[in-house]
């Protein structure tokens, strides 16, 4: 397994939103979660399988024919951007592309909005496909869906499952841009005052 | 018209400006960050001259890539909307690719700046030298060890076969340097093993040998005497292209089937290709517009409205700016 820095890009109505996501203490929840308020376990483990990381990445707004509802609506994932930035792969495909770029795009609902709030955490993501297991991320770089259309994931796409939890939040931050046709800047970051340091993980030992 | 082949794709054109914008004023905004901080590092006090403290370092090069890929990202959605805009993008994603040593940006300044007329001398020939080293050219005379120590002057990014696939095309792409240094080129492009390999390239993870013939035949015809096909050079370009969009298409219907990203100009794919956009573009300065439109009508009969888009681009692509000394329509002719 391996740590990994994320950013999660959000369109979110007011400031105050993004000040809720760290004084609410609740992490980022999933879809799903934030619509039925309340989950039990039994339900995640139902909702954790790879026909369903399937819809959310490669038809998040089809309709589920059993909900009726789009699938996104409904997701146990989330989604997060870790970027694309390997020297090897970029000299292959001309194609490098940080969290950041990927994050303020959907944050700012593809370029539609002025402001993009962006949620920098990190993550423990597994080295082979562990869907069933909740507390571990899937790269989704590796679903063999992407593989059959592009010889580069240009995505960086990090999934996690159900919650990131609160402590795992380094910061929330504001970017905005005056036009369209100018590029985000960061404006405000709201810092995290119970954020725990991923180094708390590793498996080197110091000499005593 | 372009806009005629977002319909084919289903995208709106509302969210395609949108993406160009973005991507764009991304682009720009990544190269000022870094700027100031290579301006920072510049200015650091460092009295001892450590070398190690002067290097540019990974965060730096990511910034620069990152700002390239963007830059040609919205050029390859402008492609649909505005050619001047989309040249314009290109040019910039080619200066920053040039930056950091990917011939990549050679063949974007072919495609889309001034370089098929007006080639910078001292680019092209390194380039060739280098192609030329990395091949083992030249080698038999020389010592094991200064053939290692040539290669290790060659830029870290042109050991990559990809990238030698793009600095040849775009050699070969370019009339001038295609003419000045022919022989070489050609034995070039004739003997080296990517002719039959089978490397992926690009996002469409195009084999190489595709590429390496295409820029084969871009060399001017009359200095070839044993070319092995009887088929007339735009034939054998146009075979591969068609060949590449079919693909490309697949690969389109592939990607839409997530609505939400592609509907928004979003999906991890590049509608118009710069492989198969940019070497139609390349194939119109060499042959004349209207020769790879007659190759392209023999050939891609059988192509859905979608395939047929990356080539109908290249050929858009290729119409010269008005100031050009000599227009697109016309071929090459070797004196």
């Amino acid at each position: 397994m391996i740590v990994q820095w994320c950013i999660k890009g959000l369109s979110l109505p007011n400031d105050a939103a993004a000040e809720d996501i760290i004084s609410e203490r609740a992490g980022l929840l999933c879809n799903w979660w934030r619509d039925v308020h309340r989950i039990t376990p039994p339900e995640v483990r139902d909702r954790l399988t790879l026909q369903n990381l399937n819809f959310h990445v490669n038809h998040f707004s089809s309709i589920n024919p059993t909900t009726g509802r789009p699938f996104g609506e409904l997701t146990p994932f989330i989604s997060l951007s870790a970027g694309v930035v390997e020297r090897d792969q970029a000299a292959q495909t001309n194609n490098v592309h940080r969290a950041q770029r990927t994050a303020l795009r959907f944050g700012s609902r593809f370029g539609r909005d002025n402001t993009a709030y962006l949620v920098i955490c990190w993550l423990v993501v597994g080295l082979r496909e562990s869907v069933e297991i909740e507390g571990v991320a899937e790269e989704v770089r590796d679903l063999n869906t992407y593989r059959r259309y592009s010889a580069f994931q240009t995505e960086g796409e990090i999934v996690a499952k159900v919650i990131v939890p609160d402590n795992q939040i380094k910061s929330c931050q504001k970017w905005k841009r005056d036009h369209p046709k100018q590029p985000f800047r960061l404006s405000h970051t709201y810092e995290n005052p119970r954020f725990t340091q991923p180094d708390r993980l590793s498996n080197i030992r110091g000499l005593l | 018209m372009s806009l005629d082949h977002l319909s084919y794709l289903n995208i709106d054109v509302e969210y395609v400006n949108r993406a160009v914008d973005f991507l764009e004023a991304y682009g720009r905004g990544t190269l000022e960050e870094y700027r100031a901080r290579v301006d920072e590092r510049n200015n650091r006090f460092n009295p001892v001259r450590d070398p190690e403290l002067d290097q540019p370092s990974d965060a730096e090069w990511v910034m620069q890539a990152d700002a390239a890929s963007a830059l040609r990202e919205a050029a390859q959605w402008a492609v649909f909307l505005d050619l001047e805009r989309a040249r314009n993008l290109l040019v910039q994603a080619a200066v920053v690719y040039n930056d950091l040593g990917y011939a990549f940006g050679m063949y974007l300044m072919v495609v889309a700046g001034s370089w098929a007329l007006d080639p910078p001398w001292e680019v092209f020939t390194r380039a060739i030298e280098d192609l030329r080293t990395l091949h083992g050219q030249g080698a038999e005379s020389a010592s094991e060890r200064t053939h290692q120590q040539e290669l290790s002057q060659v830029p870290p990014p042109m050991h990559y076969p990809q990238q030698q696939a793009y600095c040849l095309a775009a050699c070969t792409g370019s009339r001038a340097v295609a003419r000045e240094f022919w022989p070489t080129l050609y034995e070039l492009a004739r003997d080296s093993p990517h002719r039959l390999g089978v490397t992926p390239v690009g996002a469409l993870g195009t084999a190489i040998r595709r590429f390496w013939e295409i820029a084969l035949y871009l060399l001017p015809s009359s200095q070839k005497p044993q070319v092995d096909s009887q088929e007339p050079q735009v034939g054998r370009v146009l075979d591969h292209l068609v060949a590449m969009s079919r693909v490309y298409s697949e690969a389109m219907g592939l990607a839409s089937a997530n609505s939400h990203l592609w509907r928004h100009a979003s999906a991890p794919v590049e509608p118009a290709d710069m492989d198969i956009v940019g070497l139609t573009t390349l194939a119109v300065y060499r042959f004349g517009r209207q020769a790879v439109q007659q190759a392209f009508l023999e050939r891609g009969r059988d192509l859905i409205p979608v395939a047929r888009t990356p080539i109908e681009l290249g050929i858009e692509l290729a119409s010269p700016p008005d100031d050009s000394p000599q227009g697109a329509n016309s071929p090459i002719r070797v004196e």
